[in-house]
């Protein structure tokens, strides 16, 4: 873990200094992150990715001006949240259909699949983006961690109570058993 | 309090539910996509001073500044004088001594010299005691 950290440190120092490549490693890196927090706010995959791509322009740019490179993951992130709501002008989308992977559901998991993205709706602003960063790309929490600036004790904390709310959210709307 | 087993299942539903497939950038098409950005970030840029240099600079700014008030200190405030309403009390031993204080014989002579031109011209058999009894 300390390792990965001092070598990100030594990509950000070389991007700053630089080398463009190091700045794509970087880039390659953060990407699923970047993409599950564009997607948390408008629920639209294919605009998350433009979102983090857009990010990742804007943090080309402005790359020198970053002050301390241990905090080059929340820097990154905090630009493509901000782009994101750029992009959907500060109101967070609903996902009115599942974007899933999943195939062919029947009508019943269709109706749970609903909703549980209507109950991740239900959650506020950084739980829902705390359970998209774990579920939609499978971070890990030392990589959420790297990405929010919170020590994973605190991430797996703060996903305890969201899954928590989540489950309360579901059971409200009866779903008491919920099975695949 | 949800259970262990509900907690799996929950985990399965929402893998079910939002997980994708691996997400990857292809940073060479991006690069193709974004000459702009690209050449902005080669443009050499003005680098900005250091914190510790911006505190040296600010500092020798302060300093500088101190001294150009210094220099631009009102000769009032260096000497500090009242001036007495009369001739008599111009010439009296404590007007005397600050003038010499401040300026020497010089000093002196100019306090003498401010006091006879604050006296006028007076008629010669005018004695000089019935001159500063007139203020």
């Amino acid at each position: 873990m300390a390792s990965v950290g001092k070598e990100i440190n030594n990509l950000v120092r070389s991007a700053i200094a630089g080398d463009l490549d190091s700045f794509g490693e970087l880039a390659r890196r953060y990407y699923p992150a970047m993409v599950s927090i564009a997607y948390a706010i408008g629920r639209d995959h294919h605009a998350a990715e433009d979102a983090a791509q857009e990010a990742i322009g804007r943090a080309l740019v402005s790359l020198a001006k970053l002050r301390r490179p241990e905090r080059f993951g929340p820097w990154l992130c905090r630009i493509c949240r901000n782009v994101a709501y750029d992009m959907y002008n500060g109101k967070p989308q609903t996902a009115s259909t599942p974007d899933t992977i999943a195939p062919e559901p029947s009508e019943k998991d269709d109706n749970l699949l609903t909703a549980v993205n209507a109950a991740l709706d239900c959650l506020p602003k950084a739980s829902r983006e705390l359970v998209i960063l774990k579920y939609y790309t499978d971070l890990s929490y030392e990589q959420i961690s790297a990405v929010l600036g919170l020590s994973p004790a605190a991430i797996n904390g703060r996903l305890t109570r969201a899954k928590r709310k989540l489950a309360d959210c579901l059971r409200r709307n009866g779903f008491a058993e919920m099975r695949l | 309090m949800t259970s262990n087993k509900e907690q799996e299942q929950l985990d399965k539903l929402l893998r079910a539910t939002l997980a994708k497939e691996p997400i990857t950038l292809d940073f060479q098409a991006w690069k193709s996509a974004h000459p702009e950005q690209i050449a902005a970030y080669r443009r050499p840029r003005r680098r900005l001073p250091t914190r510790p240099l911006q505190f040296a600079m600010a500092a020798c700014l302060i300093i500088a500044a101190g001294f150009v008030l210094q220099w631009m200190q009102l000769p009032e405030q260096v000497h500090i004088a009242i001036e007495p309403a009369n001739p008599a009390a111009m010439i009296n031993r404590l007007q005397l001594t600050i003038a010499y204080a401040n300026g020497g014989i010089e000093g002196l002579e100019k306090q003498y010299d401010k006091a006879y031109a604050k006296l006028g011209p007076r008629a010669g058999v005018v004695t000089v005691n019935s001159l500063f009894n007139t203020f």
